[in-house]
């Protein structure tokens, strides 16, 4: 009864092993055109962009604009130091410009990332601004601005006191 | 072919270079096709050797320039290049014993092998293009990285600026290695790093399961485990989870080969693996404390082999004390919330749902095909073999048992991690990839022995589980 009951269990074993094989081989003749298919598609979307663009695109995936992003990085010079003007309220923001609030939770952030070796620093010690879709007012005597877009986006250098 | 592509080219070939050596000095190499068979256990284990100097390097406060990189690659090969002369370890001197293209198993392995460097290929162009990276990344994993580009070292006025300030450092230490080797901070090419450290990845799954599986099994295996789908979505986004599973495995695999075939420089491999597991995320102590676990009740009714398990996972474990030392003397903030034990107790209401997400995420077929159940069918039923084989399977099924443990206990520890299966929201998702990739990784391993053990008796065939042709 016991070799029986082996050659059973083997049996079981050998069957599942099979299965298991299969399943995979299935599977994998399933998936493996769509994977291929994907790999394309991924190089398709992507292959236009410049360097640059492929550097700035996460951040436009946020809604934060390419031209914003661009100009920061012409006009912001390694390792000095800026800090970023966000809008004056989440409303301002929404309403007056569009502006969703998650793109105001990551600007700074990503503004950060993008502009590394420069520091962001509080206004007090900043050498630029990044007005994004902020108030000007309070910085018309302070900051000669060096880029401006339509959408309520600037950059200016901190004047010397 | 810009500055950019060719310095992580120039720098996965010196890692290569630097692990051959290390191979050299461990076990040898024996004829030229051995060694190319090795060169993705080569280049992963220069990459986690060089990197974990590197990161040592930089805690130490030095300064991590490109030509500290090269003598740090140096003090990793020359004791081993010494070791290997004085063990008068064997060089290629033949070419080695081609596969027979006469045999089906053969044609098959090499169609499978075929269609893996296709798809690797296709990878490959995607991350010359790839253009997208996630919240972590550009929130603290690449600043670090730039910050140690940059200001040469790590820089404390902004790492306390930053998330995650006393989270491990290899992969952020990784990636300014690869920018200085690029010649600028080129951030959208790190992604050919990431298809590195895959690709040395499957290549080092491929040959060390090698004598131990047949080939078109293997190469089965290794092309579904290149296919997953959120492997490959997650893989450019420049987060250190595909990092950590990586090496995670790769411990795993050592670990396995080195239960399957007491070669003692597995051991080695399993160190180095193991140590780049503990620097590459929080999440790699957890997992390798499961890993253990499961070796050591894998190999209850074998306890010599605890003493040496045991002693290399300790030696790993030490090269994780510095950087802890580092964050917890600046007073960083810690890498555990400081109420964790309070919130076991108040939020058991969460092990329940905490288990479903888990499972849930773990046997998403759209996620990760069906890794996770082939491998634990074929592991359960390798429990009915005895000896090595199932010794195998029980380390499979007792880590896979505390990893699910363990994410379920992150889920309910943290009343942050929301409940549901949404990547944002959720590091589980990402966490349960290690697991997944240990299943592709173990499952030709399981399957093997079902497949060789039809008609003989379950002592036999324990005692003769090895190197199939």
């Amino acid at each position: 009864m016991r070799p029986l009951r082996q050659v059973h269990v083997a049996g079981v074993r050998f069957a599942g092993g099979v299965l298991c094989v299969v399943t995979v081989a299935v599977v994998l003749a399933l998936q493996l055109p769509h994977r291929f298919e994907w790999t394309k598609s991924a190089y398709d979307d992507n292959s236009w962009r410049s360097p640059v663009r492929r550097l700035i695109h996460t951040g436009e995936t946020y809604d934060i604009p390419t031209d914003f992003q661009e100009a920061a990085l012409t006009y912001v010079p390694p390792r000095s130091t800026f800090a970023v003007l966000p809008p004056p309220s989440v409303e301002v923001a929404q309403k007056g410009y569009g502006i969703p609030p998650l793109t105001l939770i990551e600007l700074p952030f990503w503004m950060q990332f993008l502009l590394l070796p420069s520091r962001m620093v509080d206004t007090a010690h900043a050498q630029y601004v990044l007005c994004f879709a902020c108030n000007t007012d309070p910085w018309v005597n302070r900051v000669s601005w060096i880029w401006k877009n339509d959408a309520g986006e600037a950059i200016g250098k901190l004047n010397s006191p | 072919m810009s500055r950019g592509v060719l310095g992580v080219i120039a720098l996965n070939g010196l890692f290569t270079l630097t692990g051959l050596f290390l191979l050299w000095g461990i076990r040898g190499l024996r004829t030229w096709i051995d060694l190319v068979e090795q060169l993705g256990i080569a280049l992963m284990l220069g990459t986690a050797s060089v990197t974990m100097l590197a990161t040592l390097w930089l805690i130490g406060g030095e300064h991590l320039s490109l030509w500290i990189v090269l003598v740090l690659c140096a003090v990793v090969a020359a004791p081993a290049v010494e070791l290997a002369v004085l063990r008068r370890r064997s060089l290629p001197r033949s070419l080695g014993r081609l596969p027979r293209l006469s045999s089906p198993g053969t044609l098959v392995a090499a169609s499978f092998f075929a269609l893996a460097v296709a798809f690797f290929v296709a990878l490959y162009l995607v991350a010359r293009v790839n253009s997208f990276i996630t919240e972590d990344s550009f929130v603290f994993w690449i600043p670090k990285a730039q910050a140690i580009y940059y200001f040469g070292d790590l820089d404390e006025r902004l790492f306390r600026t930053l998330h995650g300030a006393s989270y491990p450092i290899l992969l952020p230490t990784l990636d300014a290695i690869d920018f200085r080797f690029m010649g600028s901070a080129d951030i959208p090419n790190l992604a050919l790093q990431s298809w590195f450290l895959l690709a040395g990845c499957l290549a080092s799954m491929a040959a060390l399961l090698r004598p131990l599986v047949r080939p078109w099994l293997l190469w089965l295996f290794v092309l579904f485990a290149a296919v997953l789908p959120n492997l490959d979505y997650r893989l450019y986004l420049g987060e250190a989870d595909w990092t950590v599973d990586i090496f995670f495995v790769l411990s795993a695999l050592f670990l396995a080969r080195w239960l399957a075939m007491r070669e003692p420089w597995l051991l080695v491999g399993y160190g180095v693996m193991l140590a780049a597991t503990f620097a590459a995320k929080r999440e790699g102590a957890l997992f390798v404390a499961c890993l253990v676990g499961g070796a050591v009740l894998a190999t209850v009714g074998s306890r010599r082999r605890w003493l040496p398990l045991l002693a290399v996972t300790l030696a790993a474990y030490a090269t994780s004390i510095p950087w802890h030392i580092w964050w917890s003397s600046r007073h960083l903030q810690p890498d555990l919330p400081g109420n964790w034990r309070e919130e076991l107790t108040s939020n058991l209401s969460r092990i329940k749902p905490a288990y479903v997400v888990v499972f849930r995420l773990l046997f998403t077929y759209d996620f990760w095909l069906v890794a996770a159940p082939i491998a634990c069918v074929a592991a359960l039923l390798g429990l009915t073999l005895a000896g090595r084989v199932r010794e195998i399977a029980a380390l499979y099924l007792a880590t896979m048992t505390l990893g699910v443990n363990g994410l379920m206990w992150i889920v309910w520890s943290e009343p942050t991690v929301s409940l549901d299966t949404h990547n944002s929201t959720s590091p589980i998702p990402r966490a349960v990839g290690s697991l997944v990739l240990l299943s592709a990784g173990l499952a030709p391993l399981l399957i093997e022995p079902l497949l060789s053990h039809r008609r003989r008796t379950d002592h036999a065939t324990s005692s003769q589980h090895s190197a199939p042709s």
